[in-house]
């Protein structure tokens, strides 16, 4: 027994070779990456250099996809507006998750975790039913308008928060936010009580103990809550097409209509190619402020 | 309050009154423990114990895991509140001052010391947050690290400090608000033994320099023995003796104390009338108030146990003959077992150039020692 497993992977004389049991392991484990990612993506990308004639696909390489949306200005003028949109969803989800992971954090410790998965359950339910949810919420006759309308803050329903801008925002925001309140969280569920102690032990005051020890410390995961909100609603399309209507017109959206309406795949292709690489920009600019914040 | 005896009578057979005391100098401050105790729920961490610590002197607080002793350094501390009892600075409560404002630093187990600050920042955090002028700061801060000796790494992130920087900078940062007691959390406990030794001779200079009153908790015996004025052994949530290094080492009260501390030969006995103790050696007259039928465990020193009759045989020394059954070589002593009596086996160390060519395993010698050095120990609770 011990003779049979000692020899595997060597061929014994006078016997066929053995199975080599963890070559082929990784080269499973090293090709299907290649084959489920790298191919795909190089394919776009590729695809992204081709044009469409008469409705067939021509691999021709030329960069005019590239040339025809920096000309023109409506598609950067979305790209743009796309980009402060999800920066503002990505500023909101930092401050609004730091304040819930904060508020965890500082609860006894018996409820962090009840609290945190009170706070992440929303990741369990299903993307549309999260979306009808939230635009019967911010409708005409939502729940948001009645209570607004109850309390005498407005006169009558407004339609502000459904199928514009704001209501992509809104939305967005609650639907991205669990992905912001598990890294900050963490980062501060990291910071060693010692240091909090040490800071009081000094004189600090609970808001000079925040200000000078949780708020750096936390830097880092803050940063990462951000970014995942910020690349998730870069690239979404179906909350603005759902809560977005006519006014709500995003990157993701001109994207989507370039394969599903217009069917000008290579175009679609190109400006997919510009969120990747807004995207990889955003990893990379978190990536170097977190370098810099974090020293433990 | 059996406790609070027991410390009380520690402090008095030290030859000094309990309780505070004044300070001569204004640097180091006196702490009383007055019936402090602990309980979280049904658990007891701390029983309620009196204390007095010194203005200006190293108390080092002993004991294993789960003693007590560091619930006490946390509550001196003000990061938990005791269940019991109140705590007096120079004889003033400050039982219910909260962290912030105890004029107290601490030393942290694990350094704490700020990783996203250099050590300088570290170390000026203190006298940052009492919002002093950038200059003062400055000049305070590296007065100090050179004090610690590190002047050149001011810079430095904790990161990229060995261990025992690190433990400069958490000094340097607990001295440099000058407070009237410095709190060390086993600090040393993460160094290696060269480097252990090193920073106890300079933690031992630096309370000399800045003459404040050092609280060290540790449960390293032999640290606690080389760095304090006096030394406070706790046990199951209760203080067992109080005294001076020596003290504990030559006269421990209980069996703890005499076990924690080093070797020691323990002879069981059974007091008899008259002082004396019925011994597997024969009768020790100890002319101590034992009563009578009491089972008495004895302990002495094996460092106290001579060779030879007694020189001068005074009633004091007690003198028995003995066997060799083990001589053990190890450098400037040499350790001996001899069996004495009724199977008792008692441990001798020797000074190897005192020791006769002659005294090998198997030969009859005399032993004595003086009736001083041994001690009756209290069971412990």
């Amino acid at each position: 027994m011990t003779d049979d497993s000692l020899s595997i992977g060597i061929s014994a004389p006078g016997r066929k070779p053995v199975f080599n049991g963890p070559a082929l392991f990784w080269f499973v484990i090293c090709a299907l990456p290649v084959v489920a990612v790298c191919l795909p993506l190089g394919l776009f990308l590729a695809t992204g250099f081709w044009h469409v004639d008469n409705g067939t696909m021509v691999p021709a390489l030329s960069l005019d996809n590239y040339v025809n949306f920096f000309s023109n200005p409506t598609y950067v003028s979305v790209l743009l507006q796309t980009l402060t949109l999800a920066a503002e969803v990505a500023a909101g989800n930092m401050l609004i998750g730091f304040g819930i992971a904060y508020f965890i954090w500082r609860c006894p410790p018996v409820w962090h975790f009840p609290l945190l998965v009170l706070g992440t359950i929303p990741l369990l339910m299903s993307y549309i039913i999260k979306l009808y949810a939230l635009r019967s919420i911010l409708g005409n006759n939502g729940f948001l308008n009645q209570a607004l309308v109850a309390v005498g803050l407005f006169d009558k329903a407004s339609d502000l928060f459904l199928f514009n801008q704001t209501s992509i925002l809104i939305t967005m925001g609650i639907i991205y936010l669990p992905f912001s309140i598990l890294p900050i969280y963490l980062t501060l569920e990291r910071i060693p009580l010692s240091l909090l102690h040490a800071s009081a032990d000094l004189g600090g005051s609970a808001w000079q103990t925040f200000r000078h020890v949780t708020l750096p410390c936390s830097l880092p995961g803050t940063v990462v809550g951000g970014m995942f909100s910020l690349i998730l609603a870069l690239g979404d399309f179906v909350t603005p097409q759902m809560v977005g209507g006519v006014k709500g017109f995003t990157f993701g959206r001109l994207i989507w209509s370039q394969f599903g309406m217009a069917f000008d795949w290579p175009f679609g292709a190109a400006m997919a190619t510009i969120l990747l690489v807004l995207s990889i920009g955003v990893i990379v600019i978190a990536g170097a402020i977190i370098k810099r914040t974090e020293a433990i | 309050m059996a406790v609070g005896d027991t410390a009380l009578q520690a402090s008095d057979r030290d030859g000094r009154a309990p309780g505070p005391v004044q300070s001569q100098s204004p640097a180091g401050g006196s702490v009383a423990l007055a019936g402090i105790g602990m309980r979280y729920g049904a658990l007891r961490v701390l029983h309620p114990t009196d204390l007095s610590v010194r203005a200006g002197e190293f108390l080092t607080i002993l004991g294993p895991s789960g003693s007590g002793k560091t619930t006490i350094l946390k509550i001196v501390g003000g990061f938990v509140s005791p269940t019991e009892g109140r705590l007096l600075l120079d004889g003033q409560d400050i039982s219910r001052m909260p962290v912030t404002q105890r004029p107290f630093n601490t030393v942290f187990q694990d350094y704490a010391l700020f990783p996203h600050m250099t050590a300088e920042q570290n170390v000026g955090y203190g006298l940052m947050i009492r919002g002093r002028g950038r200059d003062e700061i400055k000049r305070r801060v590296a007065e100090v690290l050179s004090i610690v000796g590190l002047a050149d790494r001011a810079r430095s992130l904790p990161k990229n400090l060995s261990g025992g920087q690190k433990q400069r900078v958490a000094l340097a940062r607990a001295i440099i608000c000058e407070p009237r007691v410095i709190l060390l959390d086993e600090p040393l406990s993460a160094l290696d033994a060269e480097l252990r030794r090193q920073m106890q001779t300079f933690l031992k200079d630096l309370q000399r320099r800045i003459r404040t009153t050092f609280l060290f908790v540790t449960h390293d015996q032999e640290e606690a023995i080389t760095m304090s004025d006096r030394v406070v052994v706790m046990n199951h949530g209760r203080i067992e003796q109080v005294g001076a290094p020596r003290e504990l080492y030559y006269r421990p009260a209980t069996e703890f104390v005499a076990g924690f501390f080093g070797d020691n030969n323990i002879i069981e006995g059974r007091a008899v009338a008259g002082g004396e103790v019925e011994t597997p050696i024969g009768r020790l007259d100890l002319q101590g108030d034992l009563q009578p039928g009491q089972q008495v465990r004895l302990a002495i020193r094996p460092e106290h146990l001579l060779l030879g009759g007694g020189q001068s045989r005074q009633a004091a020394e007690m003198t028995f003959s003995a066997q060799v059954f083990d001589v053990d070589f190890v450098g400037a002593l040499t350790h001996l077992r001899l069996r004495v009596g009724d199977g008792q086996t008692l441990k001798l160390k020797v000074p190897t150039p005192q020791l006769h060519d002659d005294i090998r395993p198997g030969c009859d010698v005399s032993v004595h020692w003086s009736r001083e050095n041994m001690r009756a120990l209290r069971p412990t609770s």
